[in-house]
């Protein structure tokens, strides 16, 4: 399983209503938290546990405490939305 | 506040009315400017679906009567045994005075009903409950709660991420002396996170003038006023799911149920995702924590959980005996819960306004 697939391709699904081009062209700096509002979030977050389910064959649950806060959120970059899934994925397999 | 128990002490009647006029969220494209992708995307990530909201002119109180006015029709309740009338909202009828004592009168309450107003949103109606629950245990015969928001009063009719949410509805409780299991609340506040959801001009704090009452284009896209109400979607967010499940958990504790005791948690209808997140952290089964309210009838702010069981479990309130969690959350930052018991309660399905009571 490629997680930065998995968040890419959920990024390109979401950004086919948001239009947003700074989503067009995304880098591991590319900082995803200030583009996405909370709805866009949400979005992501539906799109992402989707993806793992459709993977993993069990729901993996991609929200937590610090989803949407600004400082210690996980979707600040694909690279920490890379780490962050991993933690997850690990954490709900034991 | 520690953890608060009461005995012999219950919900017997709960009525719920909603504004009579029925909107799909395909119907408001124009008014909000959406297109067919950002109604996809609204249903698919809030399920969205229609909102029931009041016709202009209608208040909350308006609301409320309607419902009250149902339980003194079909139920044994005596109005003169009712001696206290609280009233949730964040949608008065005047500044002042409180809209409670004039509802007093509209409903023919005895004057001896002391009556007044609690200014609170989300978490209003489990304040409510255990204030009416302290003044039963105080020696009150029977107290008439009132909750609800009429969010024309306080959402920008132009804001495109608020006003889409919202619905309008008026419920009333009567909360009485009688044998009962013990019921157990906590109440929480942290006013640091004020600035979250807040209407942040038009009081003494920052007044009103000509400027802050002009809707304006904002940077999350939405047209509102400084006088209409302003959501932190993201901090609210992590809010609800930082808060609810360790608050269903203590009270669990505290009363020394197991999950497989609670027939249903019935709680603020945010949106489905944060509740489907929150009964996935508390572990419990999805069919016991009803999710619809907010897509059929729109956010019902302190009504939101009369609101549940007179919309979707109207008809297992009336005939059986079941234990319940509670929790509400929201504007202050304010949130509080509460494990309570029901036995066969008079709780018809939710009602549409059908009268001017004004």
């Amino acid at each position: 399983m490629n997680l930065r697939n998995i968040i890419l391709n959920a990024l390109k699904t979401i950004n086919e209503d948001l239009h947003c081009e700074a989503l067009e062209h995304i880098t591991e700096q590319t900082p995803l938290f200030e583009i996405l509002d909370s709805l866009g979030t949400l979005d992501l977050i539906l799109e992402l546990e989707s993806s793992l389910q459709n993977e993993l064959g069990r729901y993996i649950a991609v929200a937590n405490e610090q989803s949407m806060n600004a400082k210690e959120t996980p979707f600040k970059t694909i690279v920490t939305l890379e780490a962050y899934l991993e933690e997850r994925i690990k954490h709900e397999s034991h | 506040m520690s953890h608060i128990s009461f005995s012999n002490i219950a919900i017997t009647a709960m009525v719920t009315t909603v504004g009579n006029q029925v909107i799909a969220l395909e119907d408001e494209k124009e008014r909000f400017g959406f297109d067919d992708e950002t109604i996809a995307r609204l249903q698919k990530t809030i399920g969205l679906k229609t909102r029931y909201i009041a016709e202009e002119g209608v208040c909350t109180s308006d609301l409320c009567v309607q419902s009250a006015q149902n339980i003194f029709d079909h139920t044994p309740i005596n109005k003169e045994e009712i001696e206290a009338l609280i009233f949730v909202t964040q949608s008065a009828d005047y500044k002042a005075p409180s809209t409670a004592i004039i509802m007093q009168n509209r409903l023919g309450l005895p004057k001896s009903c002391a009556a007044f107003d609690i200014n609170l949103g989300c978490s209003g109606f489990i304040y409510g409950l255990f204030t009416a629950f302290s003044y039963v245990n105080s020696g009150m015969k029977k107290v008439l709660l009132c909750v609800g928001d009429v969010n024309r009063h306080f959402s920008g009719e132009k804001d495109k991420i608020l006003t889409p949410l919202m619905g309008d509805a008026g419920s009333a409780i009567i909360i009485e002396q009688t044998s009962a299991p013990q019921s157990f609340f906590a109440l929480y506040s942290d006013g640091s996170g004020y600035q979250h959801l807040i209407i942040p001009k038009g009081g003494l704090r920052n007044p009103s003038s000509e400027q802050t009452c002009i809707p304006t284009l904002r940077e999350d896209g939405s047209i509102r006023s400084d006088e209409d109400l302003f959501m932190d979607g993201k901090e609210v967010f992590n809010f609800a799911i930082k808060t609810v499940p360790p608050l269903i958990k203590e009270l669990l504790e505290y009363a020394e149920y197991e999950n497989d005791a609670i027939d249903y948690f019935v709680l603020h209808q945010a949106n489905p995702y944060i509740l489907k997140t929150i009964a996935s952290r508390l572990k419990v089964s999805p069919e016991k924590v009803p999710l619809e309210t907010g897509q059929i009838y729109g956010n019902q702010n302190s009504a939101s959980i009369p609101g549940t069981i007179n919309g979707f479990l109207s008809e297992r309130f009336q005939t059986s005996n079941l234990a319940i969690a509670i929790a509400g959350f929201g504007i202050g930052l304010s949130w509080g819960g509460a494990v309570l018991h029901t036995h066969a309660i008079y709780a018809p399905k939710t009602l549409l306004f059908t009268k001017d009571e004004r």
